[in-house]
């Protein structure tokens, strides 16, 4: 089984991967101001 | 890490995800409606106390 089954080369698939991390972290970002805007209105413990 | 993305397509994944957080951001919020403290839209509890605290009763008619 070859490492590569998805036609990206090793570079590529670095770009995409920084992207997506880069992605990730600014949703869980927004995930967090959320969360501690709903703690702020009502604490859920 | 980035070799992940040698073993599945990015596309796929990246439909996969978007389906699902959607389908958790959903579901979630609808639990939320559905209880009392965190009804956003009713508004029950703090709002609403205030509200009918401010409603007194009529004094008794003198008739």
């Amino acid at each position: 089984m070859s490492a590569n089954q998805t036609g990206l080369t090793s570079q590529e698939a670095r770009e995409f991967h920084s992207a997506f991390m880069t992605w990730t972290l600014a949703y869980i970002a927004v995930a967090v101001v959320a969360h501690v805007l709903v703690w702020n209105w009502r604490p859920w413990f | 890490m980035y070799r992940i993305w040698l073993i599945f397509d990015p596309r796929r994944i990246m439909i996969l995800m978007t389906l699902w957080l959607a389908v958790l951001a959903l579901t979630l919020h609808f639990i939320m409606l559905s209880t009392a403290k965190y009804n956003w839209i009713e508004g029950s509890g703090a709002s609403a106390s205030v509200a009918s605290a401010q409603m007194a009763p009529l004094p008794p008619s003198r008739s």
